[in-house]
């Protein structure tokens, strides 16, 4: 019954996103628009999260599969490649790893940063301490 | 009829077949061989790909409620989120620029087709931003999908050793990468690991197509 309840209300917020992003074009598509909304609800405690946490936690193990029909209906694209090989190539390769390293590279120095800022300050009376 | 019926019992059987696989090799990506599996059993009984999208919509529709589930590892990780939101942007935007000046200056080095190119700066965000963006900076939106998906897939195969080499062990760190690198497949593929990481890859999504759609205002011209 709670798995009911909780597909019902996440497709629910998924009508509502599709709707407000083409009604108020809004520039995202409506299933991000419905994760944020059920974002605000579940933050706000106007959605319990008990339920939709089973039902979520449900599609999202399986999300995989709902790309599979779609990957498997843009095969018949590789014939490009032979367009312009060494391009495409690079970029699908070169380019992910790039932007993978850079980003995962700027959020791991913030937080290294972050978390030395925090410690000389809990850290500070031990240090007292030792000068007298 | 039928054969929409068996486009979707024939990605079943191969997601399960994928699965199986993946229980046995971790390693073996399991996105990869379902695709494969699946692929090669409808060209064997019928090859018709129109039937197969037909009856593959009822599978793929799912990923519209899929992507607002992530809302609840999202909310109850948002605290650490409001605490770490400057990192977060810093990163996506530097990310959302490479992705972008790496795929223009190699197709600029082989001086390849302009069509090719408006079709691939968008791959690294998720497939309806990216069908979008590319439509209006002038590329062929079908083909945007296929790169889209492509580079979701390329991008769960190198997380690992790029992960690794770049030191990159905090779980908002290595989901706001993989998370902007890979979009919504990338984020799929975390999700077995650490709720933490699912959540700031669904950030992730959200803010590098934000910030990418903001990037391409130039190539709309």
């Amino acid at each position: 019954m709670k798995m009911i309840t909780g597909v019902a209300i996440l497709l629910a917020f998924y009508g509502v996103g599709v709707l407000a992003s083409t009604w108020l074009h809004i520039p995202l598509p409506g299933n991000l628009v419905g994760m944020l909304l059920l974002t605000l609800g579940l933050v706000t405690g106007w959605i319990r999260m008990e339920w939709v946490d089973r039902a979520s936690s449900f599609l999202i193990r399986h999300m995989m599969l709902f790309f599979v029909p779609i990957i498997v209906g843009v095969v018949s694209y590789f014939k490009w490649f032979a367009q312009a090989p060494w391009p495409i190539a690079l970029s699908m390769i070169v380019a992910p790893m790039l932007v993978m390293f850079v980003t995962g590279r700027v959020v791991q120095a913030y937080l290294n940063r972050q978390k030395k800022q925090e410690t000389p300050a809990s850290a500070a009376p031990e240090r007292r301490t030792l000068d007298a | 009829m039928l054969s929409q019926w068996l486009a979707i019992l024939v990605t079943l059987v191969g997601y399960k077949g994928a699965t199986t696989v993946n229980a046995r090799f971790p390693r073996v990506q399991p996105l990869l061989v379902a695709v494969v599996l699946v692929w090669v059993i409808w060209w064997a009984v019928s090859d018709d790909w129109e039937a197969f999208s037909a009856g593959g919509q009822w599978i793929s529709f799912w990923l519209g409620p899929a992507t607002v589930a992530l809302a609840v590892p999202l909310a109850k990780q948002i605290r650490q989120f409001a605490h770490i939101w400057r990192g977060v942007l810093l990163g996506v935007s530097a990310g959302c620029a490479v992705a972008i000046v790496s795929v223009y200056a190699i197709h600029w080095c082989f001086g390849s087709d302009d069509i090719l190119l408006r079709s691939m700066l968008s791959k690294s965000v998720t497939t309806p931003i990216a069908l979008e963006l590319t439509a209006s900076i002038g590329g062929v939106p079908a083909l945007a999908a296929f790169f889209t998906a492509l580079t979701g897939m390329v991008g769960v195969l190198i997380a690992r050793p790029v992960l690794k080499w770049g030191r990159i062990t905090d779980d908002w760190a290595i989901g706001i990468a993989v998370g902007t690198s890979a979009h919504a497949i990338g984020t799929a593929s975390l999700n077995r690991i650490s709720p933490v990481q699912t959540a700031a890859s669904s950030v992730a999504m959200i803010v590098a197509g934000v910030v990418t759609s903001l990037y391409l205002i130039p190539f709309s011209f």
